[in-house]
């Protein structure tokens, strides 16, 4: 799957926009990320491995919904990633 | 209710040709809104350590008075108020701006709002909740009101649309550079203003010679600005201004929407009113 992701995100992940992930599902998607890049893993994910609810999730334009974790993807679904609001 | 006070010494920069720019008015307002909060109550820098929360922009508004340019007065006297509204969940900020002759040029007024801030999160990403007992406990009784922030929108905008005759439409592309953005890589909110000015200064250059009244929109000082934030922007992020100009009974209001691309969102609404 390609995963974007946005603004404060960024930073995490050396400015790339767009990064190509090989995982069956999005939750797989999420975690190879974060082992990629663990600044994203502790942004994104709490401790008990739920996606945190500051940050919005869109499969191919469509809101991902907190129990559709484990929903399949394919090479070329698009997974944003966006963050609800900052305070800085 | 405590009002602090400190005075401003405006150069060149902060002035169009008719007058001071709404963007300095706005950063003057914030940046007494963080004054008052150190004289007063808790330093953002503070609240965002000690009580996980920080504070994001939701309104703001400017209106200009009596005639002010950079040849009028040397010096500005600032006066700030701060006060907790609908219950700890909002904070209205009011600042005025007057000539050491007593002349009141602007006012402007913001509404924010507390975020609780996620933990463990580096991006200070945060959802809106009240703010904690410790930091409303600052706040003296007269400046923490049950009532809501007295936002224009949307009675505002409804009102310009219905009674409004459109004149013409704009779309001016959008990209979110660094420099507009602050600490977090979220847009500085003063942008707004100057994102929906650019797109207003090239609707007039583009259409102002087959509608003149569009001309008033560089010609005329700005009389009121009011800006609507519903969601941030970010770095590298891509989308619009849909601009729209109509003629109301008191003059030229132009109507920007900034919008983001993929998703599709509204994040920002601007009316000024010349």
């Amino acid at each position: 799957m390609i995963i974007r992701l946005s603004g404060t995100l960024l930073r995490f992940v050396d400015y790339q926009k767009e990064l190509r992930i090989d995982a069956p599902t999005v939750k797989a998607g999420i975690e190879q990320l974060a082992a990629q890049y663990p600044e994203v893993g502790k942004a994104l994910v709490d401790n008990v491995g739920q996606v945190r609810s500051t940050h919005r999730i869109f499969v191919n334009g469509e809101t991902l919904g907190r129990g559709q974790i484990n929903q399949a993807v394919s090479s070329e679904d698009v997974l944003d990633i966006l963050t609800g609001i900052t305070g800085g | 209710m405590r009002t602090l006070r400190f005075d401003v010494f405006p150069d060149v920069g902060a002035f169009t040709p008719l007058q001071l720019k709404p963007h300095f008015i706005l950063s003057v307002c914030f940046n007494g809104s963080e004054r008052w909060s150190r004289e007063y109550g808790v330093p953002h820098q503070t609240a965002i350590r000690d009580l996980q929360t920080a504070f994001v922009l939701q309104v703001a508004r400017v209106s200009y008075h009596d005639r002010y340019t950079y040849t009028d007065a040397d010096r500005l006297s600032i006066a700030i108020t701060r006060q907790s509204r609908r219950n700890g969940s909002q904070v209205e900020v009011r600042a005025s701006f007057e000539t050491p002759g007593g002349s009141m040029v602007a006012e402007s007024s913001l509404c924010i709002v507390p975020l609780s801030l996620s933990d463990a999160s580096g991006e200070l990403a945060g959802l809106p909740a009240p703010m904690p007992p410790s930091y409303m406990s600052t706040f003296e009784p007269s400046e923490r009101l049950e009532e809501p922030y007295p936002s224009p929108f949307p009675g505002m905008l409804n009102q310009i649309i219905e009674s409004g005759e459109l004149l013409s439409s704009y779309q001016y592309p959008l990209f979110i550079n660094r420099h507009q953005c602050e600490f977090v890589d979220q847009w500085f909110f003063v942008e707004a203003g100057n994102l929906a000015a650019a797109s207003r200064e090239h609707m007039v250059f583009e259409q102002g010679a087959r509608l003149p009244l569009l001309r008033r929109g560089l010609s005329l000082p700005v009389r009121e600005l009011n800006l609507l934030y519903s969601r941030p922007f970010y770095l590298f992020d891509v989308g619009k201004v849909l601009t729209r100009a109509f003629r109301s009974h008191e003059g030229v209001v132009f109507v920007h929407e900034l919008i983001k691309d993929d998703p599709s969102e509204l994040h920002a609404l601007v009316l000024e009113r010349f």
